[in-house]
């Protein structure tokens, strides 16, 4: 009876190790999702942010000066595609980031949070501001 | 429980060399990305910017020279 109730927290003890490694490695495997993948898919939402901003652009004359209906559409339209396109600069610039450090084989977790989180965001603007999804998931 | 501790540990090493390699061989990949979407950046600047093009004056051309007078 003493003897079990020695061991008893021993293999509490390892089991609780044995679940940290298997939550690391659980977690290690979700956050090692490919950014190329996220780089082409944020790559294709600013594609098509900036096709829809010439599209509307090729209906005003002057982008600067123009004040009829075609010209608001279009400065409309762009400055929306600046807000999102900008943000998705930010989110492939942290991507970039994530990726060297993870080459060396560095620290990754405050990288990635930055990444994971500047990636949500940049999507969730490009949708607010001009329903750009982008063709990728 | 140690031989599987290792095992963990070995697979944990596996993943972890394997994210370095696949992210090392995306980083040139990567680097193109952050230029189109720069490029499409400028583009879009570019076309906020855009001003009407004034058009050139038309200058009359020069009058002929005059003869010397002799």
């Amino acid at each position: 009876m003493a003897h079990q109730l020695q061991t008893q927290p021993r293999l509490s003890l390892l089991t609780l190790t044995i679940a940290v490694w298997l939550c690391a490695i659980i977690l290690g495997l979700g956050a090692c999702g490919s950014g190329l993948q996220s780089q082409v898919a944020l790559r294709s939402i600013a594609d098509q942010a900036k096709k829809d901003c010439l599209a509307q652009g090729r209906q005003c004359a002057d982008m600067v000066k123009g004040t009829d209906k075609s010209c608001v559409t279009a400065s409309t339209t762009c400055t929306a595609a600046l807000e999102c396109v900008q943000a998705i600069s930010t989110a492939e610039n942290r991507i970039q980031t994530l990726q060297e450090t993870r080459a060396t084989g560095g620290d990754t977790m405050t990288k990635t949070i930055e990444a994971k989180g500047s990636e949500a965001s940049a999507r969730a603007i490009c949708k607010s501001v001009g329903g750009w999804n982008g063709n990728l998931p | 429980m140690e031989i599987f501790l290792n095992v963990l540990r070995a697979l944990w090493a596996t993943i972890r060399a394997s994210s370095a390699s696949k992210a090392a061989s995306e980083l040139p990949q990567g680097v193109a990305q952050v230029k189109a979407v720069d490029a499409d950046l400028a583009e879009i600047t570019g076309e906020l910017a855009r001003t009407e093009l004034t058009p050139v004056p038309v200058t009359p051309p020069p009058p002929p020279p005059t003869p010397p007078l002799k």
